[in-house]
């Protein structure tokens, strides 16, 4: 349905309907204010209906009275026109012309003022009794009757129908009006809704009117319409059945324009351009820019300019001050004179070095720590201000100089002491092994070499992990970032960690989503994000409980979220788990060093990633957040 | 009987893995610095090489650039540097392998012995319709056979059909989707990790250490590529 009217066809329907029950309704409102005026609600049918042959029978009868004194009416006449027959019957008493028959009994009689000179009457008033008129003059007498049974469609048997239609449907009208209205309103609302709209797609796609603005438009329209009435309303003819129809089409016309003018108006509204689409808006955009233009224009001047023009804008007001309210104007002029010739020099050096000093802070705040403000020339505060700013600069250069240092050196010697650990590290992990595989007799030692191996192993890895975060959080890592499908880390992941998953019991249950998410990461840094994640999993996550990873597309974020059921109750806050060296158990038994998270924490943010660690009673969750690459 | 260098300043390391290496038939020689083993190198005939790349004297970079200057036999470097760029850069100046220190003894024996089975037996692969050959692996594809530097292994259909897809395209990188429609036929389906699965299977089959693979290498967020092999 609302894709019919979508249609030019259906909005042509919806825009005759409008047409027709605007008309209709607007002719019900006007039938029933003549209805109350002439009183059909307290006044039978009949009566009426003798009102209104009243006024016909006094046309009627001035034009036969007229035609009648001034012998225009031949012989052949008998006295009947359409239903109405009648009989004119002259001062002697004689019947002058219509039916000559004197017996007939007639229903209407009217009298008029004949005068005995013969003088020309033009108009002939029609009198019903001659009596309380003038009865010194003479009166002719005009018979009628009219035909009951309306036999022949002449004015009269019209006037009945109308009559009688009218009396009929006296409480009607409002029905039809109501329902005009409500079908009307019911259509016009359709067609604004459907106005501008594509049939498929219900798209907003504007007609030509469009591009004119509303209030141009507006206007235009406007003219058009009150032409469309105006001019009909101007040449009236004689005739007023041309003046009706050419009014008719005149209102028509306007109404057309009106409901046009609607159609582009909500096509408007809906594409929410009402207010933009206007000659008015345009002109106080244009005024706005206009006015901020000036105002940039005014900032961007260099300070020592906006000083001359302020101090000489407000020495001008001071000079007209005084000109127009002093009476001794010669001596306060010399005085005010005077006093600018030496105040408005200070006021420029004042700015001039104020200049300086700005430059120099500017320089600071943008990290240029070896710009060094040139204090000659200044007095007194300025000259304490411009040192103070040189020795922050100086100062701070020095200790970002010390902050880089000290990292590289941290770093550095972290790499350092781990390789110099390694090498008599491979020596005991070595000999451990081969004395576990030395047959001996004492059962103990094989035991005791294993717990050498395994712990000389668990040392090799926190050498390697402290290397790793040391790297990772001074950001001493390289770093190359490539497109990846974010989708693919979690079925990797997921294979990965298969079998380890198994023996610890644990299912994963992966989702995504079915569009690609893109991604910029190192794959192997972002591995080892993972690689942690899943390890704390496995070794932190309660036996027997489902794992979620999950990938989606939250704003312009993809976001990985890690969900495990922590298997010791997580006494610790979520800040805190973060810190190096800080385990969920506190009692430290289980394998681990307590890095990972730093680690990968330190990672994400190297790929420009967020990796944050949610603590929901014993639900575990560590959400990766990455910004999406966009295609394009 | 193969000879064997052990090349590195530190004796016990040096012993250690002479008590690794001896047990089967393998002639072991001995050097602590980089000039001794280039001095040794001149007179004795050596097959392999494991060496330390920091040493005093010479290092190993530089007597493996002189080593190479006149051999072509493989040589495994030994570091305790885990820098990728000291690997890589290793790798480039003409090693064939490198060990992390601390190493697993098992570890490095399953890399020497590989190393010189290749270097002896093998030789270059040779590529046909239906022989694959990439590094010590070698696929045929009419008797359906893997060989590991000369040991056949066993594999199932799919993983015999993923790995002849890797090996026909050595050094190109197969994303888990394209692997699926590839060798399964279908439709991959979202949330599928099969590849990934058999993937690591087969790593467990065809490398020494699953960890770090040196054929079937994850390129993590993208997919799976089969290394090209580093011949000699």
């Amino acid at each position: 349905m609302r894709q019919f009217f979508r249609t030019a066809a259906g909005k042509t329907i919806l825009f005759l309907l409008c047409g027709i029950f605007g008309v209709i309704f607007t002719a019900t409102v006007a039938g029933s204010v003549v209805l109350v005026e002439q009183d059909f609600y307290t006044r039978e049918e009949s009566d009426l209906r003798e009102e209104v042959f009243d006024g016909l029978l006094y046309r009627d009868g001035q034009s036969l009275a007229w035609r009648a004194e001034n012998d225009m009416l031949s012989e052949e006449e008998d006295g009947e026109t359409g239903n109405l027959t009648w009989q004119i019957v002259g001062t002697d008493g004689k019947v002058k012309a219509g039916k000559k028959d004197t017996k007939i009994k007639w229903q209407y009689t009217r009298y008029y003022m004949v005068y005995e000179d013969g003088d020309d009457i033009w108009n002939y008033q029609l009198y019903e009794s001659p009596v309380k008129h003038n009865p010194s003059q003479k009166y002719a007498t005009i018979h009628f009757n009219i035909d009951a049974s309306m036999a022949k469609p002449d004015k009269y048997a019209w006037a009945e129908k109308g009559v009688h239609m009218a009396y009929k449907l006296r409480y009607t009208i409002y029905v039809i009006m109501a329902l005009a209205f409500v079908l009307g309103l019911l259509s016009f609302v359709t067609l604004m809704g459907v106005s501008g709209r594509r049939r498929d797609t219900g798209e907003i796609c504007p007609g030509p009117l469009y591009a004119i603005p509303a209030d141009l438009l507006t206007w235009i329209l406007g003219m058009l319409a009150c032409a469309a009435i105006g001019i009909p309303a101007g040449m009236m003819t004689d005739s007023w059945i041309v003046n009706a129809v050419f009014l008719g089409v005149g209102v028509l016309l306007a109404g057309n324009i009106f409901l046009g003018f609607c159609m582009s108006i909500a096509v408007r509204v809906k594409k929410k351009t009402l207010w933009k689409n206007t000659v008015i808006y345009w002109c106080l955009h244009l005024m706005k820019k206009i006015c901020v233009g000036i105002w940039a224009m005014l900032l961007e001047f260099p300070m020592i300019w906006k000083v001359v023009l302020g101090a000489g804008i407000l020495s001008f007001l001071e000079f007209l001050g005084i000109v127009a309210f002093s009476y001794d104007t010669g001596i306060l002029v010399t005085l005010w004179f005077l006093e600018k010739l030496i105040l408005l020099p200070v006021i420029f050096y004042g700015a001039w070095i104020i200049r300086r000093l700005q430059k120099g802070a500017a320089a600071l705040a943008e990290g240029d720590m070896s710009y060094q403000i040139d204090t000659k020339g200044m007095r007194g505060d300025f000259k304490k201000q411009g040192e103070d700013l040189n020795s922050i600069a100086s100062g701070m250069s020095l200790a970002v100089e010390k902050q880089l240092k000290s990292e590289r050196m941290k770093t550095e010697l972290i790499t350092n002491v781990s390789h110099d650990i390694k090498t008599p590290l491979t020596s005991i992990i070595n000999y451990a092994d081969l004395i576990g595989k030395e047959s001996c007799e004492n059962e103990k030692i094989t035991e005791y070499a294993e717990v050498l191996v395994r712990q000389s192993v668990r040392l090799k890895r926190l050498i390697e992990d402290l290397v790793e975060a040391s790297k990772a959080s001074t950001g001493n890592l390289e770093v190359n970032l490539a497109a990846c499908d974010a989708a693919v880390f979690l079925t990797q992941a997921g294979g990965e960690y298969e079998e380890k998953l198994q023996n610890a019991n644990l299912t994963l249950v992966t989702s995504q989503p079915e569009n690609e998410i893109r991604i910029m990461a190192d794959g192997r840094r972002m591995w080892r994000v993972f690689d942690n994640l899943m390890n704390n999993i496995c070794k932190y996550a309660q036996p027997g409980t489902r794992v979620y990873l999950s990938l989606e597309r939250i704003g312009n974020s993809a976001v990985i979220i890690f969900r495990n059921t922590s298997r010791e109750a997580l006494n610790i806050s979520e800040e805190e788990l973060m810190e190096r060296f800080v385990r969920g158990d506190a009692s430290r038994t289980t394998e681990g060093n307590g890095l990972g998270l730093s680690i990968a924490r330190s990672l994400a943010e190297l790929q420009g990633g967020k990796l944050t660690i949610k603590i929901d009673g014993d639900l575990f969750k560590a959400i990766l957040t990455f910004p999406v690459l966009n295609e394009r | 009987m193969p000879n064997i260098l052990i090349c590195d300043d530190e004796k016990d390391i040096v012993n250690a893995l002479k008590i690794y290496l001896s047990d089967p038939d393998y002639q072991i020689y001995e050097a602590y610095n980089g000039k001794e083993a280039v001095e040794l190198m001149e007179h004795t005939e050596i097959h392999l090489i494991l060496m330390d790349i920091m040493m005093p004297q010479m290092d190993g970079i530089t007597a493996m650039t002189k080593i190479r200057e006149k051999s072509n036999i493989p040589i495994i470097l030994l570091t305790a540097k885990s820098e990728d760029a000291d690997k890589i850069l290793g790798l480039n100046v003409g090693a064939d392998d490198y060990i992390t220190k601390p190493f697993h003894p098992l570890e490095v024996t399953a890399r020497v012995r590989s190393q010189l089975r290749r270097y002896l037996k093998l030789g270059g692969g040779t590529q046909s319709s239906e022989n694959y050959s990439v590094g010590g692996i070698e696929l045929r594809d009419k008797e359906k056979e893997v060989y590991v530097d000369g040991t056949q292994i066993t594999l199932t259909p799919k993983e015999f059909e993923i790995l002849k897809l890797f090996l026909a395209n050595p050094g190109k990188v197969f994303s888990p989707k394209e692997i699926y429609s590839q060798v399964w036929k279908e439709k991959p389906i979202g949330t599928d990790n099969t590849v990934a699965v058999h993937i690591r299977h087969i790593r467990e089959k065809i490398e020494i250490n699953p960890a770090e693979p040196r054929y079937l290498k994850v390129v993590f967020g993208q997919g799976y590529k089969l290394e090209k092999g580093r011949e000699i």
